[in-house]
């Protein structure tokens, strides 16, 4: 059966946004008893087979893949319509009517009705994760890559604990999840029973919402309800429990009962008010130095945003969570701004007269000081959220309503206004573009050591820059974000709000199983991998075709960084090598691999990574490619947490060699230099606290880990000072 | 640590005005048709004057050149002061609401000062007085709106309201106190629905706290 609207094949080469199915719903009047009739009717049950065409430049040549309509599986009734059923069955049946296709269960004691119920089902393929942990983070992978909600399973008592990081993940950064979970029987509730938790409690305020059925006969509504609210308004998690007599009592499912949430259907924003769109299109007009502030909130509206620049010649500023969203090879974009963004959003942010903070939530990563945050500007809010309005910083105008009507709204006021608005910024531009050569990206190279963030600029040229990568948390996450020009919006799969290690592969497991056309790439660090290194399991056994590059740099990098800076370089547990054999790179991720049966490859040299990559690009299936990096290596620029964009740090080698560490150097010339620059003290902290110049001493002079013997000329020089 | 801030910024700030002399007027908007989720806000320029032209030593003193509103620094006192606020929440019944709803409040770190409950079949309604500022308020009451099963979230305070605080007092009283006891009751128009040999319970329903009656009967 055709799907209604063209929006939802894809025949560019980014990923196609996910069709926005409660849209429509959200124009129409809100009645208090809903009728199931809330999509589009041609999308009644089934969700189409999205198939991107993406193309990678130096990769074998994947088979263009062509719009063809979408081969709809009809779901075939197995029980007659009055035939009593389970439970679990009535459950599965619900998943199916709401075009789950996918799960990621792993099984327990309390949750294994819904497994056998699960196999007796045509339509539902579970992925099964190692994790419940990893489970979750996959769920969470495959609704960020397509934008329709994952669905994870766990069992009852410590698997559903196990889900708990995901779920605080999915409500901070608004993707939409549906997890269920098993739970004793019902007369075994609150008696400490084996593997009870008590999980509705515990997650309260880590969900959107959350159900305990006590009733066999609401699980067609409850499942309905769940879905319903994961996804309308600002996305969320939803849990729903369910006990194990409820999944094996026999019912018959009355699938035409109405939802009920009068209260919340009220409350969904409505679209948006003409004139304050008129108001927003006036200050545009009068102001001198705008800037866009773009974040997650506009997923959805990549084309409406891209239209709105188009007519009016606003730079854009993205957040983490809105990578992609606007395209970062584009002129207008400013990259990311915030802690770790480019010294040039942040300038434009500081210096602008007018905000357009489109789909934000200000959080503190990217404000900072917040009264010196944009302290010259009008702000501008348009946000799904009401909560979020005024929560940080006070807007001006500000507007209650779906981000992307809101701009359709604005566009359409544009384009009928083009002739008596000259929106002219040429001269704001040019100022920005100053900036940008000024203080652009970049970092400093050593000999055949490999720059992190050459890796990631070199992944992004042989990708193209249209890969979906997801990462773990710190300083490759950074990297990441800095060095990889996103094309567009559901490219991008990190850990924003919650900041959870190990969320990269699992994510790109997710997003494997959401676009199996696309090019899925996990760039970790080796603490974040390991955190959910079981999961390489699930991707041979699905054989996902998932490269995953690990920034081994044999330390938790982003904590090493903050110690660097601000604790004098004391290491407190921060080296996840083995201290005893110092030299060596420990653990072998390469025999993690090679234990899962996936082909690895580790890289030491910059003169080889290029042809290391090509393979790893080339490969079919899974690969894992270990870049060994070092570990001296901060992000930057960073404005300290607090801290306005006056305190912004540009550079930081002289820090590096001032104090007590280890430092690699590459050739005597730097040797000499590093000690002439380690007696500088560096900073007015320093100064403060030390009465004389701290003169260094080497201590130990050893071979960098990795490199062949014969490089006599890079070594490692430990300063004490 | 060494926080290098690049030197051409700074300069370029200390030659500036301070932010509300660069400031154009602020808009003055037309009564426009507003929903409860949509609003208009005010900047407001005082505070943000005065801690300008102490930073920036070089700048002219604001007084000089600009009208600062007079209205400002009251309005933005205002809201920046603790207040009790009271709270109505109808919700359709659901077990543990009254978890779910205390959750809310306290997860964002504010404080239930008090929390009354009525129940009836399937909705409850809950009286629920918060202290904190008037941004505080608004946020309790956002946050409270974004409950599934919450129907309307009111604040109380702002309407003219019937607010009743009721005390029941239990008290040791002897045959010779008994009569000074009952003499009190009867000038606070409380009343004794209760007498034993050696107790005597009171009930007070006041609008504002009787805290003489308090201190007298203890």
């Amino acid at each position: 059966m055709a799907s209604s609207s063209a929006a939802q094949f894809s025949l560019s080469s980014k990923p196609s946004p996910q069709s926005p199915r409660f849209h429509r719903f959200s124009h129409s009047k809100p009645t208090l008893c809903m009728s199931t009739d809330y999509r589009k009717p041609a999308l009644r049950h089934y969700r189409p087979l999205q198939l991107t065409n993406v193309l990678s430049s130096d990769a074998k040549p994947k088979t263009a893949v062509t719009t063809t309509t979408p081969t709809v599986e009809t779901p075939i009734p197995r029980f007659a319509p009055d035939e009593p059923r389970k439970g679990c069955d009535v459950l599965v049946e619900a998943l199916e009517r709401e075009g789950v296709r996918h799960v990621f269960a792993y099984p327990g004691g309390a949750s294994m009705e819904i497994h056998q119920a699960l196999t007796r089902s045509h339509v539902i393929r579970n992925i099964l994760p190692r994790h419940e942990q990893g489970g979750i983070f996959a769920a969470e992978g495959y609704a960020r890559a397509s934008g329709n909600p994952g669905v994870c399973i766990a069992t009852s008592g410590p698997g559903a604990t196990n889900l708990v990081s995901g779920l605080a993940d999915a409500m901070l950064d608004s993707i939409p999840v549906v997890a269920i979970t098993g739970q004793v029987p019902r007369r075994m509730i609150g008696t400490d029973a084996f593997q009870e938790t008590p999980i509705v409690e515990v997650t309260r305020s880590i969900t959107k919402h959350n159900y305990l059925v006590l009733n066999v006969e609401d699980i067609p509504c409850v499942i309905k309800e769940a879905f319903f609210i994961a996804q309308t308004g600002r996305p969320g998690p939803v849990l729903v429990d369910i006990p194990k007599d409820v999944q094996q009592q026999l019912v018959v499912p009355d699938w035409d009962k109405p939802i009920r949430l009068p209260g919340y259907v009220s409350r969904l924003p409505k679209l948006p008010n003409y004139e304050h769109l008129v108001e927003i299109v006036r200050l545009i007009s009068e102001s001198k130095r705008p800037v866009l502030y773009v974040g997650g909130g506009c997923m959805n509206s990549s084309e409406e945003l891209r239209q709105f620049v188009e007519f009016t010649g606003i730079p854009v500023a993205s957040t983490l969570m809105g990578l992609g969203n606007f395209p970062c090879t584009d002129d207008l974009s400013l990259h990311m701004l915030g802690m770790h963004g480019t010294m040039y959003a942040n300038y434009a942010v500081d210096k602008s007269d007018l905000l357009l903070a489109f789909g934000v939530r200000f959080d503190d990563r990217v404000t900072g000081k917040i009264e010196a945050f944009a302290s010259r500007a009008k702000i501008v809010h348009i946000d799904i959220d009401p909560a979020e309005i005024g929560k940080n910083k006070q807007p001006d105008v500000s507007v209650c309503a779906d981000i992307n009507l809101a701009l359709k709204g604005m566009n359409r006021i544009l384009a009928e206004q083009r002739l008596n608005l000259k929106l002219d910024f040429s001269s704001w531009r040019k100022e920005v573009n100053e900036q940008k050569v000024k203080y652009p990206l970049c970092y400093k190279t050593f000999g055949e050591a490999i720059p992190p963030q050459y890796a990631i600029e070199l992944l992004d040229e042989l990708t193209d820059g249209r890969a979906i990568v997801s990462t773990g948390v710190g300083q490759h996450q950074m990297w990441a974000a800095q060095y990889y020009k996103y094309r567009g919006p559901r490219q991008w799969l990190s850990s924003g709000g919650l900041g959870a290690m190990g969320f990269g592969l699992p994510a790109a497991i997710g997003a494997a199983v959401a676009k199996p056309e696309a090019i899925v790439v996990d760039i970790d660090g080796d603490g974040s991998f390991m955190m959910n290194v079981q999961e390489l399991a699930t991707v041979r056994v699905e054989n996902l075709p998932i490269k995953i590059m690990v920034l081994n740099n044999q330390h938790l990098g982003m904590v090493v960084q903050w110690e660097d800076r601000f604790y004098k370089a004391n290491r407190a547990h921060t080296y996840l090598g083995n201290p005893s054999k110092e030299g060596e790179i420990f653990p072998d991720m390469l025999k993690f691999a090679e234990a899962c049966e996936i082909p690895a490859a580790r890289v030491t040299r910059k003169s080889d990574l290029r042809d290391a990559m090509k393979k790893m690009l080339e490969t079919s299936g899974p690969y894992l490619l270990d870049v060994i990096v070092p570990h001296q290596e901060h992000v930057l620029p960073m404005i300290p947490s607090g801290g306005a964009f006056a305190d912004a740090i540009t550079e930081g080698q002289e820090e590096k060699f001032s104090s007590q560490g280890t430092v690699m150097c590459t050739n005597a010339k730097v040797q000499l230099e590093v000690i002439a620059s380690a007696n500088k003290p560096a900073g007015n902290t320093w100064k403060r606290k030390h009465s004389e110049t701290p003169v260094p001493r080497i201590c130990n002079i050893d071979a960098a880990p990795g490199l062949p013997e014969d490089q006599d000329n890079t070594l490692i020089l430990c300063l004490k000072t | 640590m060494a926080s290098a801030s690049p030197s051409s910024f700074k300069a370029a700030r200390m030659e500036q005005f301070p932010r509300c002399l660069r400031r154009t007027p602020a808009i003055l908007p037309q009564k426009l048709n507003l929903s409860q989720s949509q609003s208009w806000r005010w900047r407001w320029n005082s505070s943000a004057c005065t801690t300008a032209a102490r930073s920036n030593n070089n700048a002219p003193h604001p007084s000089n050149s600009i009208p600062v509103p007079v209205v400002a620094p009251s309005r933005s006192a205002s809201a920046s002061r603790v207040k009790r606020h009271t709270i109505s929440v109808f919700v359709g019944d659901e077990s543990g609401i009254i978890n779910r709803i205390a959750g809310v409040i306290s997860r964002r770190g504010y404080n239930i000062e008090s929390l009354a409950v009525g129940l009836n079949k399937d909705k409850a309604l809950f009286t629920i007085v918060v202290s904190g500022t008037e941004k505080v308020l608004q946020q309790v009451v956002e946050q409270l709106n974004k409950l599934v099963h919450v129907w309307k979230v009111e604040d109380l305070s702002r309407e003219p309201q019937v607010e009743r605080e009721l005390m029941l007092v239990k008290l040791h009283a002897d045959p010779s106190t008994r009569a000074e006891i009952m003499w009190l009751v009867d000038i606070f128009r409380a009343k004794t629905v209760d007498i034993s040999e050696n107790l005597l319970t009171i009930e007070v329903t006041a609008s504002m706290r009787h805290l003489f009656l308090q201190s007298l009967l203890l």
